[in-house]
Protein backbone atom coordinates (compact mmCIF):
# COMPACT_ATOMS: atom_id res chain seq x y z
CA UNK A 1 0.00 0.00 0.00
CA UNK A 2 1.27 3.58 -0.70
CA UNK A 3 1.39 5.39 2.20
CA UNK A 4 1.15 8.66 1.15
CA UNK A 5 -2.24 7.19 -0.35
CA UNK A 6 -3.72 6.56 2.88
CA UNK A 7 -2.58 9.78 4.77
CA UNK A 8 -5.83 11.42 4.19
CA UNK A 9 -7.81 9.06 6.21
CA UNK A 10 -6.58 7.96 9.09
CA UNK A 11 -4.63 11.36 10.04
CA UNK A 12 -7.15 12.65 12.38
CA UNK A 13 -5.92 10.78 15.49
CA UNK A 14 -2.69 8.68 14.46
CA UNK A 15 0.45 8.55 16.61
CA UNK A 16 3.92 9.82 14.56
CA UNK A 17 6.65 7.24 15.06
CA UNK A 18 9.85 9.01 16.10
CA UNK A 19 12.59 7.41 13.30
CA UNK A 20 15.22 8.61 15.83
CA UNK A 21 17.60 6.45 17.43
CA UNK A 22 18.84 7.59 20.99
CA UNK A 23 21.85 6.48 22.78
CA UNK A 24 21.51 3.90 25.61
CA UNK A 25 24.58 4.74 27.94
CA UNK A 26 25.38 4.66 31.61
CA UNK A 27 26.18 7.06 33.30
CA UNK A 28 29.70 7.60 34.52
CA UNK A 29 32.07 9.76 36.30
CA UNK A 30 34.44 11.81 35.29
CA UNK A 31 38.08 12.47 36.37
CA UNK A 32 39.67 15.43 35.43
CA UNK A 33 43.24 14.63 37.00
CA UNK A 34 45.59 12.09 36.54
CA UNK A 35 46.98 10.16 39.21
CA UNK A 36 50.49 9.96 37.92
CA UNK A 37 52.34 12.68 36.70
CA UNK A 38 52.71 10.93 33.19
CA UNK A 39 51.30 11.18 29.39
CA UNK A 40 49.91 8.64 27.10
CA UNK A 41 49.59 9.87 23.73
CA UNK A 42 47.08 8.22 21.18
CA UNK A 43 47.36 9.60 17.67
CA UNK A 44 44.70 9.95 15.39
CA UNK A 45 46.87 9.96 11.92
CA UNK A 46 45.98 12.91 10.89
CA UNK A 47 48.65 14.73 8.86
CA UNK A 48 51.14 16.93 11.98
CA UNK A 49 49.21 15.24 14.08
CA UNK A 50 52.23 12.72 15.36
CA UNK A 51 55.06 15.71 15.03
CA UNK A 52 52.74 17.76 17.27
CA UNK A 53 52.75 14.85 19.93
CA UNK A 54 56.20 13.83 19.69
CA UNK A 55 57.39 17.56 19.92
CA UNK A 56 55.01 18.00 22.79
CA UNK A 57 56.60 14.20 24.47
CA UNK A 58 60.27 15.85 24.08
CA UNK A 59 59.26 19.11 25.68
CA UNK A 60 57.44 17.26 28.48
CA UNK A 61 60.64 14.96 29.03
CA UNK A 62 63.26 18.28 29.22
CA UNK A 63 60.81 18.89 32.31
CA UNK A 64 61.12 15.33 33.53
CA UNK A 65 57.88 14.40 32.68
CA UNK A 66 57.71 10.86 31.56
CA UNK A 67 55.72 9.97 28.29
CA UNK A 68 54.33 6.25 28.49
CA UNK A 69 53.31 5.17 25.32
CA UNK A 70 52.81 7.38 21.72
CA UNK A 71 51.02 5.17 18.81
CA UNK A 72 48.77 5.60 15.93
CA UNK A 73 45.02 4.28 16.60
CA UNK A 74 43.88 2.38 13.51
CA UNK A 75 41.83 4.57 11.62
CA UNK A 76 41.14 8.49 12.78
CA UNK A 77 37.42 8.23 11.48
CA UNK A 78 36.30 5.66 13.99
CA UNK A 79 36.24 5.41 17.62
CA UNK A 80 39.38 3.28 19.27
CA UNK A 81 38.16 -0.60 18.68
CA UNK A 82 37.45 -2.82 21.68
CA UNK A 83 41.13 -3.74 21.99
CA UNK A 84 42.88 -0.16 21.44
CA UNK A 85 40.26 0.63 24.29
CA UNK A 86 41.76 -2.49 26.51
CA UNK A 87 45.21 -1.38 25.23
CA UNK A 88 45.06 1.95 26.70
CA UNK A 89 43.31 0.87 30.35
CA UNK A 90 46.26 -1.73 30.60
CA UNK A 91 49.17 0.41 29.56
CA UNK A 92 48.08 3.95 30.61
CA UNK A 93 48.22 3.22 34.46
CA UNK A 94 47.00 6.30 35.97
CA UNK A 95 48.73 8.86 33.70
CA UNK A 96 47.02 11.38 31.48
CA UNK A 97 45.71 10.30 28.70
CA UNK A 98 45.63 12.59 25.26
CA UNK A 99 43.94 11.62 21.97
CA UNK A 100 44.66 13.82 19.02
CA UNK A 101 45.37 16.08 17.31
CA UNK A 102 41.77 15.83 15.61
CA UNK A 103 41.25 18.49 13.65
CA UNK A 104 38.38 17.07 11.01
CA UNK A 105 34.84 16.08 11.65
CA UNK A 106 35.15 12.51 12.48
CA UNK A 107 38.10 12.16 13.78
CA UNK A 108 36.96 15.35 16.16
CA UNK A 109 33.92 13.09 16.66
CA UNK A 110 35.85 9.92 17.09
CA UNK A 111 38.02 11.19 19.66
CA UNK A 112 35.26 12.75 21.78
CA UNK A 113 33.72 9.07 22.02
CA UNK A 114 37.19 7.74 22.92
CA UNK A 115 37.45 10.01 25.88
CA UNK A 116 34.39 9.24 27.13
CA UNK A 117 34.38 5.34 26.77
CA UNK A 118 37.79 5.52 28.15
CA UNK A 119 36.62 7.49 31.53
CA UNK A 120 33.80 5.40 31.29
CA UNK A 121 36.77 3.05 32.38
CA UNK A 122 38.55 5.08 34.89
CA UNK A 123 40.64 6.59 32.76
CA UNK A 124 41.36 10.09 32.70
CA UNK A 125 41.14 10.92 28.84
CA UNK A 126 40.79 14.14 27.45
CA UNK A 127 40.35 14.74 23.07
CA UNK A 128 43.16 17.38 22.02
CA UNK A 129 40.56 19.00 19.50
CA UNK A 130 41.15 22.12 17.15
CA UNK A 131 38.79 25.18 17.47
CA UNK A 132 36.46 24.61 15.04
CA UNK A 133 35.52 21.34 16.42
CA UNK A 134 35.76 22.62 20.07
CA UNK A 135 32.08 22.20 20.67
CA UNK A 136 31.89 18.46 19.57
CA UNK A 137 32.30 16.77 22.85
CA UNK A 138 29.68 19.51 24.72
CA UNK A 139 27.39 18.11 22.54
CA UNK A 140 28.06 14.74 22.79
CA UNK A 141 27.78 14.96 26.88
CA UNK A 142 24.68 16.57 26.59
CA UNK A 143 23.32 13.35 26.62
CA UNK A 144 26.01 10.69 27.67
CA UNK A 145 25.00 11.44 31.49
CA UNK A 146 28.29 11.79 33.48
CA UNK A 147 28.77 13.71 36.94
CA UNK A 148 30.90 16.59 34.99
CA UNK A 149 32.46 17.59 32.05
CA UNK A 150 35.07 16.04 30.12
CA UNK A 151 37.29 18.78 29.34
CA UNK A 152 39.10 18.93 26.28
CA UNK A 153 42.32 20.41 24.98
CA UNK A 154 41.60 23.18 22.10
CA UNK A 155 44.40 23.79 19.63
CA UNK A 156 44.81 26.60 16.69
CA UNK A 157 43.43 25.00 13.68
CA UNK A 158 44.98 24.06 10.82
CA UNK A 159 47.31 21.72 11.96
CA UNK A 160 47.60 19.82 8.37
CA UNK A 161 49.90 22.45 6.26
CA UNK A 162 52.39 24.06 9.58
CA UNK A 163 55.76 24.58 8.93
CA UNK A 164 58.34 23.78 11.63
CA UNK A 165 57.66 26.90 13.55
CA UNK A 166 54.14 26.72 13.34
CA UNK A 167 54.33 22.69 14.47
CA UNK A 168 56.68 23.68 17.76
CA UNK A 169 53.79 26.64 18.45
CA UNK A 170 51.19 24.20 18.77
CA UNK A 171 53.59 21.68 20.81
CA UNK A 172 53.83 24.27 23.23
CA UNK A 173 50.06 24.98 23.69
CA UNK A 174 49.60 21.78 24.16
CA UNK A 175 52.29 21.71 26.87
CA UNK A 176 50.75 24.64 28.43
CA UNK A 177 47.12 23.12 28.29
CA UNK A 178 48.05 20.07 29.74
CA UNK A 179 49.67 20.65 33.13
CA UNK A 180 46.39 21.90 34.56
CA UNK A 181 45.47 17.61 34.50
CA UNK A 182 48.65 16.54 35.96
CA UNK A 183 49.33 15.99 40.21
CA UNK B 1 -5.24 18.28 12.94
CA UNK B 2 -4.31 18.05 9.53
CA UNK B 3 -1.38 16.59 7.27
CA UNK B 4 0.35 19.65 6.53
CA UNK B 5 0.38 20.64 10.63
CA UNK B 6 2.04 16.75 11.21
CA UNK B 7 4.56 17.66 8.31
CA UNK B 8 5.14 20.28 10.58
CA UNK B 9 5.37 18.81 13.19
CA UNK B 10 8.41 16.73 11.75
CA UNK B 11 9.49 19.56 10.44
CA UNK B 12 9.49 20.83 14.29
CA UNK B 13 10.93 17.58 15.73
CA UNK B 14 14.37 18.16 13.36
CA UNK B 15 12.89 14.49 11.29
CA UNK B 16 13.22 16.23 8.05
CA UNK B 17 16.68 16.37 5.49
CA UNK B 18 15.02 19.55 5.01
CA UNK B 19 12.68 18.74 2.23
CA UNK B 20 8.95 17.63 3.77
CA UNK B 21 8.63 14.10 4.92
CA UNK B 22 5.85 12.01 4.92
CA UNK B 23 4.64 11.55 8.75
CA UNK B 24 5.29 8.28 10.11
CA UNK B 25 2.09 7.45 10.98
CA UNK B 26 1.98 4.16 13.08
CA UNK B 27 -0.26 2.50 10.61
CA UNK B 28 2.18 3.11 7.54
CA UNK B 29 4.83 2.21 9.53
CA UNK B 30 3.34 -1.10 10.27
CA UNK B 31 2.54 -1.63 6.81
CA UNK B 32 6.48 -1.05 6.63
CA UNK B 33 7.49 -2.80 8.90
CA UNK B 34 5.49 -6.13 7.25
CA UNK B 35 6.80 -5.44 4.07
CA UNK B 36 10.64 -5.54 5.35
CA UNK B 37 9.50 -8.79 7.86
CA UNK B 38 10.11 -7.58 10.87
CA UNK B 39 7.90 -6.78 14.11
CA UNK B 40 7.76 -3.58 16.07
CA UNK B 41 10.44 -5.22 18.94
CA UNK B 42 12.91 -6.17 16.29
CA UNK B 43 16.17 -4.70 16.41
CA UNK B 44 17.26 -3.71 13.22
CA UNK B 45 21.24 -3.25 13.99
CA UNK B 46 23.59 -1.74 16.44
CA UNK B 47 26.09 0.66 16.39
CA UNK B 48 27.84 -0.19 19.26
CA UNK B 49 30.96 2.39 19.13
CA UNK B 50 27.86 5.19 19.60
CA UNK B 51 25.51 3.11 22.08
CA UNK B 52 22.74 3.26 19.78
CA UNK B 53 20.32 0.16 19.37
CA UNK B 54 18.28 0.77 16.36
CA UNK B 55 15.06 -0.73 16.29
CA UNK B 56 13.03 -2.03 12.93
CA UNK B 57 10.29 0.35 13.72
CA UNK B 58 12.50 3.69 13.86
CA UNK B 59 13.74 2.10 10.39
CA UNK B 60 10.69 1.56 8.87
CA UNK B 61 9.09 5.26 10.15
CA UNK B 62 12.41 6.35 8.29
CA UNK B 63 11.15 4.51 5.01
CA UNK B 64 7.95 5.69 5.06
CA UNK B 65 8.96 9.49 5.44
CA UNK B 66 11.20 9.03 2.53
CA UNK B 67 8.24 8.11 0.51
CA UNK B 68 8.69 4.90 -0.09
CA UNK B 69 6.49 2.22 -0.79
CA UNK B 70 6.05 -0.89 0.91
CA UNK B 71 6.63 -2.85 -2.27
CA UNK B 72 10.35 -1.82 -1.81
CA UNK B 73 10.14 -3.42 1.70
CA UNK B 74 12.83 -6.92 1.17
CA UNK B 75 14.99 -4.25 -0.45
CA UNK B 76 15.40 -1.41 2.01
CA UNK B 77 15.78 -4.14 5.07
CA UNK B 78 18.60 -5.23 2.80
CA UNK B 79 20.19 -1.76 2.59
CA UNK B 80 18.92 -0.98 6.45
CA UNK B 81 21.30 -4.01 7.30
CA UNK B 82 24.00 -2.27 5.36
CA UNK B 83 23.71 0.78 6.74
CA UNK B 84 24.30 -0.11 9.92
CA UNK B 85 27.11 -2.36 9.47
CA UNK B 86 30.06 -1.22 11.70
CA UNK B 87 32.43 -1.07 9.04
CA UNK B 88 30.41 0.87 6.85
CA UNK B 89 31.08 3.94 8.89
CA UNK B 90 27.39 5.58 8.68
CA UNK B 91 28.77 8.01 11.74
CA UNK B 92 32.54 8.99 10.02
CA UNK B 93 29.78 9.71 6.80
CA UNK B 94 28.02 12.21 8.75
CA UNK B 95 29.72 14.02 10.59
CA UNK B 96 33.24 13.99 8.20
CA UNK B 97 34.06 17.54 6.54
CA UNK B 98 34.67 15.81 3.12
CA UNK B 99 30.62 15.99 3.41
CA UNK B 100 29.80 12.50 1.56
CA UNK B 101 26.20 11.51 0.66
CA UNK B 102 25.59 7.81 0.93
CA UNK B 103 25.27 6.37 -3.06
CA UNK B 104 23.16 3.37 -3.63
CA UNK B 105 23.42 1.24 -6.20
CA UNK B 106 20.88 -0.97 -7.35
CA UNK B 107 21.73 -3.96 -9.82
CA UNK B 108 19.69 -7.25 -11.10
CA UNK B 109 16.46 -8.31 -11.70
CA UNK B 110 15.28 -5.77 -8.18
CA UNK B 111 15.61 -3.05 -10.85
CA UNK B 112 12.62 -4.38 -13.04
CA UNK B 113 10.24 -5.33 -10.49
CA UNK B 114 10.88 -2.34 -8.84
CA UNK B 115 10.44 0.18 -11.76
CA UNK B 116 14.01 1.40 -10.51
CA UNK B 117 14.85 4.19 -13.69
CA UNK B 118 18.74 2.96 -15.23
CA UNK B 119 18.33 5.04 -18.42
CA UNK B 120 17.73 9.13 -19.11
CA UNK B 121 19.32 10.75 -16.26
CA UNK B 122 20.45 7.62 -14.29
CA UNK B 123 22.52 10.05 -11.44
CA UNK B 124 19.29 11.71 -10.97
CA UNK B 125 16.03 10.29 -12.12
CA UNK B 126 12.72 11.61 -11.16
CA UNK B 127 11.22 8.36 -10.63
CA UNK B 128 10.39 7.36 -7.34
CA UNK B 129 11.90 4.00 -6.61
CA UNK B 130 15.51 5.95 -6.96
CA UNK B 131 14.46 9.11 -5.58
CA UNK B 132 13.02 7.52 -2.22
CA UNK B 133 15.30 4.70 -1.79
CA UNK B 134 18.65 7.20 -2.00
CA UNK B 135 16.66 9.68 0.57
CA UNK B 136 15.43 6.73 2.84
CA UNK B 137 19.39 6.42 2.95
CA UNK B 138 20.51 9.92 3.44
CA UNK B 139 17.89 10.18 6.34
CA UNK B 140 19.36 6.90 7.94
CA UNK B 141 22.94 8.86 7.93
CA UNK B 142 20.88 11.80 9.21
CA UNK B 143 18.85 9.89 12.23
CA UNK B 144 21.10 7.40 12.98
CA UNK B 145 24.88 8.65 12.03
CA UNK B 146 24.36 11.29 14.34
CA UNK B 147 23.97 9.30 17.29
CA UNK B 148 20.24 10.47 17.89
CA UNK B 149 21.54 14.19 17.12
CA UNK B 150 24.72 14.57 19.37
CA UNK B 151 26.92 14.55 16.66
CA UNK B 152 27.49 17.53 14.34
CA UNK B 153 28.04 17.87 10.77
CA UNK B 154 30.95 18.94 9.34
CA UNK B 155 30.74 18.82 5.82
CA UNK B 156 32.76 21.66 4.28
CA UNK B 157 30.77 21.88 1.61
CA UNK B 158 28.72 18.90 0.47
CA UNK B 159 27.15 17.69 -1.97
CA UNK B 160 23.04 17.38 -3.54
CA UNK B 161 23.26 13.61 -3.17
CA UNK B 162 23.61 14.22 0.48
CA UNK B 163 19.64 14.61 0.24
CA UNK B 164 19.58 11.11 -2.03
CA UNK B 165 21.81 9.70 -4.34
CA UNK B 166 20.77 6.55 -5.99
CA UNK B 167 22.30 4.65 -9.16
CA UNK B 168 20.31 1.30 -10.81
CA UNK B 169 22.70 -0.96 -13.11
CA UNK B 170 21.15 -1.56 -16.61
CA UNK B 171 19.33 -4.80 -15.35
CA UNK B 172 19.95 -6.81 -18.23
CA UNK B 173 22.32 -6.86 -21.43
CA UNK B 174 25.41 -4.61 -19.78
CA UNK B 175 28.50 -5.82 -21.52
CA UNK B 176 29.88 -6.99 -18.31
CA UNK B 177 28.80 -9.21 -15.55
CA UNK B 178 26.54 -7.48 -13.00
CA UNK B 179 27.77 -4.68 -10.82
CA UNK B 180 27.05 -6.65 -7.65
CA UNK B 181 29.28 -9.75 -8.98
CA UNK B 182 32.59 -7.18 -8.35
CA UNK B 183 31.68 -7.66 -4.65
CA UNK B 184 30.92 -11.32 -4.76
CA UNK B 185 27.51 -12.14 -5.30
CA UNK B 186 26.01 -14.31 -8.13
CA UNK B 187 25.12 -12.84 -11.01
CA UNK B 188 21.62 -13.99 -11.14
CA UNK B 189 21.03 -12.32 -7.40
CA UNK B 190 19.06 -8.82 -7.07
CA UNK B 191 21.77 -6.62 -4.87
CA UNK B 192 22.15 -3.13 -3.03
CA UNK B 193 25.52 -2.31 -2.37
CA UNK B 194 26.41 1.31 -0.59
CA UNK B 195 29.25 3.54 -0.52
CA UNK B 196 29.54 6.81 1.16
CA UNK B 197 30.53 9.31 -1.77
CA UNK B 198 31.52 12.72 -3.15
CA UNK B 199 29.34 14.18 -6.16
CA UNK B 200 30.08 12.55 -9.60
CA UNK B 201 32.66 14.19 -11.86
CA UNK B 202 30.89 14.16 -15.99
CA UNK B 203 33.24 12.66 -18.21
CA UNK B 204 32.46 13.70 -21.56
CA UNK B 205 34.06 12.40 -25.04
CA UNK B 206 32.53 12.22 -27.99
CA UNK B 207 35.10 11.81 -30.53
CA UNK B 208 36.96 8.76 -28.91
CA UNK B 209 36.96 5.91 -31.35
CA UNK B 210 38.36 3.59 -29.17
CA UNK B 211 37.88 2.42 -25.54
CA UNK B 212 41.36 3.40 -24.94
CA UNK B 213 40.90 6.49 -25.38
CA UNK B 214 37.80 6.45 -23.38
CA UNK B 215 39.47 4.78 -20.11
CA UNK B 216 42.49 7.21 -20.49
CA UNK B 217 39.64 10.02 -20.50
CA UNK B 218 38.02 8.33 -16.61
CA UNK B 219 41.80 7.92 -16.17
CA UNK B 220 42.56 11.50 -15.97
CA UNK B 221 39.59 12.58 -14.36
CA UNK B 222 40.36 10.24 -11.33
CA UNK B 223 43.38 11.28 -10.78
CA UNK B 224 42.83 15.40 -11.29
CA UNK B 225 44.82 17.03 -8.88
CA UNK B 226 41.66 17.80 -6.43
CA UNK B 227 40.92 14.08 -6.28
CA UNK B 228 40.05 13.16 -2.98
CA UNK B 229 42.23 10.28 -2.11
CA UNK B 230 46.00 10.97 -2.53
CA UNK B 231 47.07 10.72 0.48
CA UNK B 232 45.04 7.85 2.36
CA UNK B 233 44.92 5.55 -0.68
CA UNK B 234 42.08 3.74 1.40
CA UNK B 235 44.67 2.60 3.29
CA UNK B 236 45.74 -0.41 1.18
CA UNK B 237 42.63 -2.34 2.39
CA UNK B 238 40.72 -3.48 -0.86
CA UNK B 239 36.85 -3.11 0.96
CA UNK B 240 37.75 1.12 1.19
CA UNK B 241 35.72 2.68 -1.38
CA UNK B 242 37.59 3.98 -4.03
CA UNK B 243 36.62 5.11 -6.96
CA UNK B 244 33.09 4.13 -9.17
CA UNK B 245 33.10 4.55 -12.96
CA UNK B 246 29.56 4.88 -14.30
CA UNK B 247 29.69 3.99 -17.92
CA UNK B 248 26.67 4.89 -20.37
CA UNK B 249 26.06 3.14 -23.18
CA UNK B 250 28.06 4.41 -25.98
CA UNK B 251 31.06 4.44 -23.49
CA UNK B 252 30.74 1.22 -22.50
CA UNK B 253 30.01 -0.52 -25.82
CA UNK B 254 33.62 0.97 -26.97
CA UNK B 255 35.36 0.20 -24.03
CA UNK B 256 33.85 -3.48 -24.01
CA UNK B 257 35.35 -3.69 -27.47
CA UNK B 258 39.17 -3.45 -25.91
CA UNK B 259 38.55 -4.53 -22.53
CA UNK B 260 37.36 -7.34 -19.88
CA UNK B 261 36.05 -5.75 -16.70
CA UNK B 262 39.58 -6.69 -15.34
CA UNK B 263 41.70 -5.50 -17.97
CA UNK B 264 39.73 -2.17 -17.69
CA UNK B 265 40.23 -2.02 -14.11
CA UNK B 266 43.81 -1.90 -14.35
CA UNK B 267 44.47 0.03 -17.24
CA UNK B 268 42.38 2.75 -15.00
CA UNK B 269 44.71 1.87 -11.60
CA UNK B 270 47.80 2.00 -14.23
CA UNK B 271 46.87 4.97 -15.96
CA UNK B 272 45.37 6.93 -12.99
CA UNK B 273 48.27 8.63 -11.65
CA UNK B 274 50.25 12.48 -11.17
CA UNK B 275 53.37 12.96 -10.66
CA UNK B 276 54.15 12.97 -6.91
CA UNK B 277 56.74 15.52 -6.82
CA UNK B 278 53.46 18.36 -8.33
CA UNK B 279 51.57 17.09 -5.47
CA UNK B 280 53.86 17.73 -3.01
CA UNK B 281 54.52 21.16 -5.08
CA UNK B 282 50.35 21.55 -4.68
CA UNK B 283 50.24 20.65 -1.30
CA UNK B 284 48.22 17.48 -1.97
CA UNK B 285 50.75 15.37 -0.13
CA UNK B 286 52.20 16.82 2.96
CA UNK B 287 56.18 17.97 2.57
CA UNK B 288 56.68 15.19 5.55
CA UNK B 289 54.85 12.08 5.26
CA UNK B 290 54.19 9.47 7.07
CA UNK B 291 56.06 6.41 5.88
CA UNK B 292 53.23 4.37 5.96
CA UNK B 293 51.89 6.54 3.21
CA UNK B 294 54.84 5.51 0.91
CA UNK B 295 55.22 9.09 -0.28
CA UNK B 296 57.92 8.43 -3.36
CA UNK B 297 59.60 11.93 -5.08
CA UNK B 298 60.28 10.72 -8.83
CA UNK B 299 57.41 8.41 -8.80
CA UNK B 300 53.45 8.68 -10.15
CA UNK B 301 51.28 8.36 -7.41
CA UNK B 302 47.32 7.16 -8.14
CA UNK B 303 44.70 7.79 -5.45
CA UNK B 304 44.03 4.50 -4.95
CA UNK B 305 46.35 2.12 -3.39
CA UNK B 306 44.74 -1.35 -4.94
CA UNK B 307 43.29 -1.64 -8.16
CA UNK B 308 40.37 -3.83 -6.52
CA UNK B 309 39.48 -0.12 -5.40
CA UNK B 310 38.42 0.58 -8.91
CA UNK B 311 34.58 -0.60 -9.65
CA UNK B 312 32.36 -0.01 -12.78
CA UNK B 313 28.92 0.33 -13.19
CA UNK B 314 26.65 0.10 -16.35
CA UNK B 315 24.01 2.72 -16.41
CA UNK B 316 22.39 5.83 -18.55
CA UNK B 317 21.33 5.56 -22.14
CA UNK B 318 22.20 6.06 -25.36
CA UNK B 319 22.43 9.55 -27.18
CA UNK B 320 25.17 11.00 -25.90
CA UNK B 321 28.62 9.96 -24.54
CA UNK B 322 28.94 10.99 -21.31
CA UNK B 323 30.42 8.88 -18.44
CA UNK B 324 31.12 9.64 -14.44
CA UNK B 325 34.16 9.08 -11.82
CA UNK B 326 31.97 8.99 -8.27
CA UNK B 327 34.88 9.03 -5.69
CA UNK B 328 34.68 7.60 -2.52
CA UNK B 329 34.89 8.80 1.01
CA UNK B 330 38.03 7.19 2.64
CA UNK B 331 36.83 6.61 5.99
CA UNK B 332 34.55 3.47 4.69
CA UNK B 333 34.05 0.42 3.56
CA UNK B 334 31.75 -0.99 0.46
CA UNK B 335 29.06 -3.24 1.83
CA UNK B 336 27.05 -5.38 -0.80
CA UNK B 337 23.72 -6.99 0.17
CA UNK B 338 21.64 -9.73 -1.33
CA UNK B 339 17.74 -8.60 -1.92
CA UNK B 340 15.74 -11.25 -0.68
CA UNK B 341 16.89 -14.76 1.20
Amino acid sequence: MNPIAQSECDADCEMLVSPIPRPKVPAFKVAQRAARRGVYFVDTWKPNSLAILSRTRSLLEERGISTVALWSKQDPSRPLTPPELDRVVRESEGTLVLIGVADCGSCSSSSSLDSIFLQQRGVVALPVLTAPFADVLPRIQSIWQSDGAIPSIVLEHPIQALGAGDIERRAQELLCNLEQFLP
Amino acid sequence: MTLAHDIQRCFDQGWTDGLPVIPPYVSHVDRMLDAMGWSSADVAGELKALGLEVRAEQVAATAVMAGCKPEYGSLLRALAEALLVPEFNLAGAAVTTGGPGILVIVSGPVVSELEFSHGANALGAGVRANATVGRFAGLMRTFCGRAGGVLEEFGTLGHPGRLGFCVAEHPADTEWAPFHTQFGLAPADSAVTIMATEGPNSVNNHYADSGVKVLETIADCIAHYGSTSYYWRGFGNPRRSGYLTVLSPEHMALVAKDFSRDAARRFLFEHSVRSTDELVRLGRLPRESRPEFRVELGAPRGPVGLEEQLTFVESGCAGGRFSAVIPGWVGNYTVSRKVGS
